[in-house]
């Protein structure tokens, strides 16, 4: 690089007090910052007091040894190396039981966030505190060479770009797979990078000012990150609406592009799914299944004629294996749903072609047709539903839709599953038949009877397996309940009535009395477990279902809905999974659904009718899934899952939680640190920083009073100044009373020498008082008086 | 500052594709601290740039064709850095109306920092050279902020030494440019002068004899022999080569009048109006002052002449020497 002669040389490096303060606390930042981020991000349990004190310390190493001139260099270096290499040589057996735990979390971690296969975990059985002790003593050996590392690009090199590019890879590792850090490491990384960089064009030139510059932006950095940090709550974040238009636009552009590398459900859009361009398989993961996190981003955006609490509906399934959902296979459909017209129109792999056996009637329609036809004259709503962020794959619709196959646009019914979105069609509009009521007496048209009767059979034939190894879950729960029923004092509610339905002469209704069973199963289910988003994952090789109703007794929507569908199955009704959203329309009609709304509930057929939704997860208890109205309705007090900060992505409708630390729940390994610890320290710095802000303003005011233009005005106010140093001790000479006289009271303007030689006196005195003082006194007058 | 600010640029984009791709709190977090960034570096910018000041001071005055220096200072009062200083001089010679402006950056670190600035003196005249503007940016490098106060100082480009002659009317033995003026209070004397009565004059210097020949009050006063008042002048215009001879000269004849221990008077007239402007000159510190008062004038390429206008010297009693100093002749001339 071309070097200016003119540029004057940079100044020897003499560390003082005061930028050896600045210096050590960015360093520590910056050593504390890189290696908490990294630990709580990939959720690597550790001792966090252990590491803490290894940072402080080895800060304090880094601090000492660049501190030294460079001929001193040497020896504090090898020394240092030789510690570091004698504790390897020592400590080898932790660290390679280090290494497995640290890799176990990186490795679990990227499965976890990428929703991919792979999991690992440590072969030996060692107690937690071995493996958290070893991988503390794993991230302390790297912490050494880091910190001396940091130590010369922070005290010798002072270079914001050294700095920044040893310490970025830490949390960037995890926000390439959307896994944020714990916030309080990734601030104090910020705001090393934020002083770093407000210093960097003065830092190497004036290093004494540096350092005062540097302790003043210390805390004003800090206080700006707190100030963000408490005016953007994380719970409550809303993702910008311009942001979501751009990335629907991007990818929009990337589809009409065929750029394969967007698709995917990753944070940019890499891996999987939201907002690209995958094929729904109307699969959902329970085996991952473990606490809760969302992010509160924006998923769909709806505009409706309908009030209230909405379900949209996005995918059933109807297979269950132990620890996923998955659709009927194809062949199954083939006598319903043939592909006869596959062609450039169909969409691949789908059909929304109809056995000539449904008389192109869709099962989602028939309550809607049932009802239309029965109370022609009711009104029918709109919904428009914009997808800008849920699973792409799925059109999320709200139940009975009175839209039939051929009069879709942009979308096809697949099966009896689900409505998939046609490419780069983002947004659809359906018509629904409000207010249908599966015992209003409502009747399918007479044409699509003989379609119903065909579906339902093909209802019972095929969504009534339960695997064999839930039936021992299962078959325990439906004795429980019996054993309750039976017992003749019960106080559910839900028992009573269906026993007093039992008890009556006759059942007129099947599809009344199956209703009362899945009353019957969400009450058992509200009784027998307890609702707990962080609830953990199923253990390998349990029955997800199984494990929830027999073991665990704790899950959400997704372990309430599958085991309310398997115990439905049980009991002789055909029921099947179903993975959504739910929305809470205003008045206004629209609503943005964020990702929290994602939700999942059963539904049951009803003879005659077609599918009914069932709630049976006790936070959404009192929801009428099948009711959807145009009018204005309370709402029911939600109990939405709150949203966190994410630490996993979430873009399927199915919510598919992660096992992913999130940055609240950082501290279950061991690295949460409590914010007091930073807050205290900061307060003493605003304190200190507090005396010398308020001499500099005395000196301040003082000199410019000193300096004024009008000469009199200058000598009365250094007269002023002498005034007070009087009750310090000092005599003031008669001349520059007489000066001060002339100044006040004579009607010639004092000259320029007579202004400078008060104000030199007023200076001289003030010296000589604070010097006579004792330091006490010399502390009040200084800092807290601000005479000198 | 250009790199500063394309860095920040790119960084700005950065957070907004972050922003857009991220879709979690974090990049909106991020993309508002990008934002606000600049800000807390103006804030923090502040106490350095106020507690700033800049001095300019002239070196010696300098005769012409050599450089003459101004030194530029920053003090920094508050404590705190400051980033590079961009200083823009203007320097104008006031005489020829020559000018030109300089940029200078100045590179803080810590205390006071100095940049001389050299400026070249082909002609005569008086260097103003004043700070036009002075500003430093913030901490990132971002935004341009001015440094309070415009200082200004000036210097003289002195006419080269010559050799002069002194004049035949002063170098006279007979006159030695001395002429016979009235003794104040009279008195004896052997030189006198003849002249009528005017009332208050004192009846002892009444020249009894002649003034009853002339029937008349005729009175007697007592000459003595006083120097005559000199008087150089020279027109305050024309191109600045001629000028520079015109000063030349002229500070050679007043610097041997001085070492004469003949005080004399300069005058010119502005060219413009055509109004007289007197300066006696009595010592080197008065010639001086004289040509910073000429210097400071500009002298355009035409305009009134010394010898358009009577000749006045300020209380002055007797015909005055006068000698005009033209640049074509090497002598000056005696009206």
């Amino acid at each position: 690089m071309k070097k200016r002669k003119d540029r004057p040389r940079r100044p020897p490096f003499r560390p003082t007090p005061v930028s050896l303060l600045g210096d050590g606390v960015l360093l520590f930042l910056c050593v504390y910052g890189a290696l908490f981020s990294f630990c709580t991000a990939f959720s690597v349990e550790l001792r966090a007091d252990l590491l803490l004190a290894g940072c402080g310390a080895f800060t304090l190493v880094g601090l000492l040894i660049w501190s030294l001139p460079k001929l001193w260099w040497t020896l504090p270096l090898a020394g240092a190396a030789g510690l570091w290499g004698w504790g390897l040589w020592r400590l080898w057996d932790y660290l390679v039981l280090g290494e497995i735990t640290l890799r176990c979390s990186v490795v679990n971690t990227f499965c976890t966030s990428l929703q991919l296969d792979g999991f690992i975990q440590p072969i030996a059985e060692l107690p937690d505190e071995v493996w958290a002790l070893s991988a503390t003593l794993l991230v302390l050996a790297a912490a050494l060479p880091l910190s001396l590392l940091l130590g010369l690009a922070i005290l010798r090199a002072r270079s914001f770009w050294f700095t920044f590019w040893v310490t970025f890879p830490f949390p960037l590792a995890s926000i390439c797979i959307s896994v944020t850090p714990a916030w309080l490491p990734l601030m104090a990384l910020v705001l090393a990078w934020s002083v770093l960089g407000l210093t960097s064009l003065v830092g190497r030139r004036d290093r004494k000012g540096s350092a005062r510059l540097t302790l003043l932006a210390l805390p004003a950095a800090a206080l700006l990150l707190a100030l963000l940090t408490v005016a953007m709550p994380q719970d409550r974040y809303q993702r910008p609406v311009w942001a979501d238009n751009a990335l629907d636009s991007f990818t929009n552009w990337a589809a009409r592009q065929n750029f394969a590398l967007f698709e995917g459900n990753g944070p940019f859009g890499l891996f999987g799914g939201g907002g690209g361009l995958a094929n729904a398989d109307g699969e959902v993961d329970l085996s991952n299944a473990g606490p809760l996190r969302f992010s509160g981003r924006t998923v769909l955006k709806v505009e409706t004629d309908l009030r209230g609490r909405i379900y949209l509906r996005g995918f059933s399934g109807a297979v269950y294996d132990g620890g996923s959902w998955a659709p009927l296979p194809d062949e199954t459909y083939g006598q319903l749903f043939p592909d006869e017209e596959e062609g450039e129109d169909a969409i691949p792999g789908y059909s929304s072609v109809y056995h000539p056996s449904l008389e192109g009637y869709q099962p989602m329609n028939f309550p809607a047709l049932a009802d239309r036809e029965t109370f022609p004259a009711k009104d029918y709503a709109k919904i428009t539903v914009r997808n800008v962020g849920a699973d792409p794959g799925y059109v999320y619709t709200p139940y009975h839709i009175l839209s039939q196959p051929k009069e879709l646009a942009g979308a096809s019914f697949v099966n009896d599953s689900y409505i998939a979105r046609m490419e780069d069609v983002w947004t659809h509009t359906l018509y629904i038949q409000p207010g249908c009521e599966p015992l209003s007496g409502a009747r399918l048209p007479e044409e699509a009877e003989g379609a119903e009767r065909n579906y339902s059979y093909f209802v019972y034939t095929n969504y009534m397996d339960v695997p064999e190894e839930s039936w021992a879950a299962l078959d325990r729960a439906v004795q429980e309940i019996s054993a309750e029923m039976m017992s003749g004092d019960t106080e559910v509610p839900a028992y009573q009535r269906y026993m007093q339905m039992m008890n009556s002469t006759s059942v007129s209704n099947w599809g009344q009395v199956h209703l009362l069973m899945a009353d019957v199963v969400a009450a058992y289910l509200n009784e027998t477990a307890e609702y707990n988003p962080d609830t953990p994952v199923t253990p390998e090789g349990e029955d997800f279902v199984s494990y929830f109703l027999t073991e665990s007794h704790e899950g959400y929507c997704m372990h309430f809905a599958s085991a309310a569908t398997l115990m439905l199955r049980y009991l002789g009704v055909p029921a099947r999974y179903v993975a959504g959203y739910v929305a809470n329309v205003p008045s206004s009609g629209k609503v943005d659904v964020p990702d929290s709304a994602a939700h999942a509930w059963v539904e049951i057929y009803l003879e005659g009718y077609g599918w009914e939704p069932i709630e049976v997860t006790p936070a959404y208890e009192g929801g009428r899934p099948g009711y959807t109205a145009t009018a204005e309705v309370a709402p029911t007090p939600t109990a939405t899952p709150r949203p966190t900060a994410t630490a996993a992505p979430q873009t399927s409708a199915a919510p598919t939680p992660t096992p992913s630390q999130a940055p609240g729940t950082a501290g279950q390994g061991g690295a949460r640190l409590d914010l007091r610890l930073v807050l205290i320290p900061l307060a003493a710095v605003l304190v200190m920083l507090a005396f010398p802000a308020r001499r500099a303003l005395g000196r301040s005011l003082r000199e410019k009073k000193f300096r004024q233009e009008n000469t009199n005005r200058a000598v009365i106010a250094a007269y002023l100044q002498l005034k007070r140093l009087e009750t310090w001790g000092y005599e003031m000479p008669e001349e520059l009373f007489e000066l001060a006289k002339k100044a006040k009271f004579s009607p010639h303007t004092l000259t320029e020498e007579e202004r400078d030689q008060m104000a030199s006196a007023a200076r001289t005195a003030a010296g000589q008082v604070d010097r006579t003082l004792p330091w006490y006194r010399k502390f009040w007058f200084r800092y807290i008086l601000g005479l000198y | 500052m250009l790199h500063r600010r394309i860095s920040y640029a790119a960084l700005l984009l950065a957070a907004v594709a972050f922003q857009i791709f991220f879709r979690y709190y974090l990049s909106t977090f991020t993309l508002v601290l990008v934002v606000l960034l600049p800000v807390l570096a103006v804030l923090l910018s502040l106490p350095g740039t106020l507690g700033a000041a800049l001095t300019l001071s002239p070196g010696p005055a300098v005769p012409r064709g050599e450089q003459a220096r101004f030194t530029l200072r920053l003090t920094q009062r508050a404590g705190f850095p400051l980033p590079p200083v961009k200083v823009i001089l203007h320097w104008t010679n006031q005489l020829t109306g020559e000018g030109g402006r300089t940029l200078c950056t100045l590179r803080p670190q810590g205390g006071e920092t100095d940049f001389t600035l050299q400026l070249p003196t082909p002609h005569c005249g008086r260097l103003v050279c004043r700070v036009e503007g002075a500003r430093c940016c913030d901490l990132l490098g971002l935004f341009p902020l001015p440094l309070p106060g415009k200082p200004q100082a000036a210097l003289l480009s002195l006419p080269l030494p010559t050799e002069a002659l002194l004049p035949e009317e002063l170098d006279s033995p007979r006159t030695g440019g001395v002429v016979l003026k009235p003794r104040p209070g009279g008195g004896p004397g052997e030189d006198y002068d003849l002249r009528d009565y005017r009332p208050g004059d004192p009846l002892r210097s009444v020249h009894w004899k002649l003034s009853s020949k002339k029937d008349e009050l005729v009175v007697r006063e007592t000459l003595e022999p006083r120097q005559a008042e000199v008087v150089l002048t020279y027109d305050h215009f024309g191109p600045p080569e001629a000028l520079d001879q015109v000063f030349d000269r002229l500070c050679a004849l007043s610097r041997l009048l001085l070492e004469k221990g003949r005080a004399h008077h300069i005058q010119w007239a502005a060219p413009a109006s055509g109004a007289v402007e007197d300066r006696a000159v009595d010592s080197e510190r008065a010639l001086l002052a004289c040509l910073e008062m000429a210097f400071s004038l500009p002298a355009p390429e035409t305009g009134y002449s010394i010898l358009d206008g009577a000749l006045q010297i300020p209380g002055g009693v007797g015909q005055p020497l006068h000698f005009h100093i033209a640049p074509a002749d090497g002598k000056g001339g005696r009206t």
